[in-house]
């Protein structure tokens, strides 16, 4: 996995955008079985397993080449 | 929005101490809830085959309406002297149950419960759900096995907890000004990457926390909740009643049934609570209606019938703070999307267990380092792009 950090301190809005797209999908998974059956429980389904998903992807972690004093 | 670093100071001390406060219970309502995810399934495996030991069928009507009343008459006479408070039918009408107290007053862990078949009627030989292994971890994860004082006490921790997740998505920020999202850096100190562990699961899982964290709170306010609600809509329907004494002779659950089915034809009977029990007057059964939409299924809508004559005085949507509460149960236990979200439900509580379990564990590695140092640390860590 390729990351790269920030050489300057990121905004507020930046630190946050990612967070706050993936809650907002989690959201509507949370509600979209809640209303409905059939597709919207395969909604609910995609919409929280995707983020269980990028959960255990990024648990295995990223390859830091730099030291850490 | 940046924050000074007194406000920065503030919002650490303010995450580390209620998530103090509160880690071992949450921790422990993880741990208990991940099983309770799955109780339909373990019940299911866990108890002893169906046996059906009477022959109440003969007494079932051609319409395959079961005679109600044979049914209390049956659990009556296996409990002689105490009373009938509920008739509930589960989720897919395949059983009724009666719910039998010594009193009208009986706490959820002193009634008999005794289940019988809502097709034919026959008495089913079932462990009581109120026993057993699964209801001591619901009882343990509802009340510490404490009563309403475990309750109340867990609603508080609750809401300590709730405290703990805004100020942990606060104080997110100031820890990633240079990192980019979701990173977990290998090849570090422990330390490191168990910060970022719970930085991470803590973002990521932060909607689905805080909506479980909100609806169990909701949920240990049950007691009250329902008190408000007896002095409220119950008090108005029954006022008219006042300075009459209850019925000595009521009418059979049956005719209660029947006025129901007049009322509304289609009608979906959650439970018939008994007059004098908790959810009744002293004058009125009151019918629990399910709604017939997946939404509307688990907001109820009451009608009361009166015991003396069996007409039904009233049918009204219950308040908004009830129909919270049934909202409030599949948000919390995850039970409304079939196994898949059960499973997905069970991998967010093992990462709500992580972020929990990683917090604790930060703390115990650095508690002797103020928040400027470890903050000035992290600006000063070089995280290099790699592949």
């Amino acid at each position: 996995m390729t990351r790269k950090s920030h050489k300057t301190s990121q905004s507020a809005w930046r630190i946050y955008f990612w967070p706050l797209v993936i809650n907002c999908v989690c959201l509507l998974g949370l509600v979209s079985a809640l209303i409905g059956n059939g597709w919207l429980d395969l909604l609910s389904w995609a919409c929280l397993g995707g983020s269980v998903a990028l959960l255990i992807y990024a648990s295995f972690g990223t390859v830091d080449k730099g030291k850490v004093r | 929005m940046a924050l000074s670093g007194k406000s920065i100071r503030n919002w650490y001390l303010v995450h580390k101490w209620s998530s103090l406060i509160c880690s071992v219970f949450l921790l422990m309502l993880c741990i208990t809830g991940l099983p309770l995810i799955f109780h339909d399934e373990i019940d299911q495996l866990t108890q002893a085959p169906v046996t059906q030991v009477s022959e109440l069928s003969e007494v079932a009507a051609e319409d395959s309406l079961i005679s109600l009343e044979a049914v209390v008459h049956e659990a009556k006479a296996e409990n002689p002297g105490w009373v009938l408070m509920f008739l509930t039918w589960n989720k897919d009408k395949s059983k009724v149950s009666a719910v039998l107290g010594e009193t009208m007053e009986a706490e959820e862990g002193d009634v008999h419960i005794i289940p019988f078949d809502s097709q034919t009627g026959k008495r089913l030989l079932l462990s009581p759900p109120n026993e057993g292994v699964m209801h001591f971890l619901l009882d343990l994860h509802a009340s510490l096995l404490m009563g309403l004082p475990g309750t109340l006490f867990l609603g508080l921790m609750g809401f300590v907890f709730m405290v703990s997740v805004v100020s942990g998505a606060v104080v997110y920020a100031p820890f990633m000004r240079r990192l980019p999202f979701a990173i977990v850096r290998k090849g570090c100190r422990n330390r490191v990457k168990w910060l970022d562990m719970h930085n991470m699961a803590g973002i990521i899982t932060l909607a689905w926390v805080s909506v479980v964290g909100i609806t169990g709170l909701i949920l240990t306010m049950i007691t009250p909740i329902t008190a408000i609600w007896q002095q409220g809509q119950l008090a108005d329907i029954a006022a008219p009643y006042k300075g009459i004494r209850p019925p000595t002779e009521q009418v059979s659950p049956d005719v209660v049934r029947g006025s129901i089915f007049n009322q509304v034809p289609d009608a979906d009977i959650s439970f018939i609570s008994w007059p004098g029990s908790p959810f009744a007057t002293p004058h009125h059964y009151t019918v629990a209606l399910r709604g017939d939409t997946p939404l509307t299924e688990r907001l109820i809508t009451v009608a009361l019938v009166d015991a003396r004559t069996g007409t039904v005085t009233a049918i009204e949507k219950t308040p908004w703070y009830i129909s919270m509460i049934n909202l409030s149960v599949p948000l919390h236990f995850g039970d409304y999307g079939g196994l898949p979200l059960k499973v997905i439900w069970a991998l967010l509580d093992i990462a709500a267990i992580i972020v929990l379990g990683s917090g604790l564990y930060l703390w115990l590695a650095r508690r002797n380092k103020s928040i400027e140092k470890r903050l000035a640390e992290l600006n000063i860590m070089p995280i290099t792009e790699s592949d």
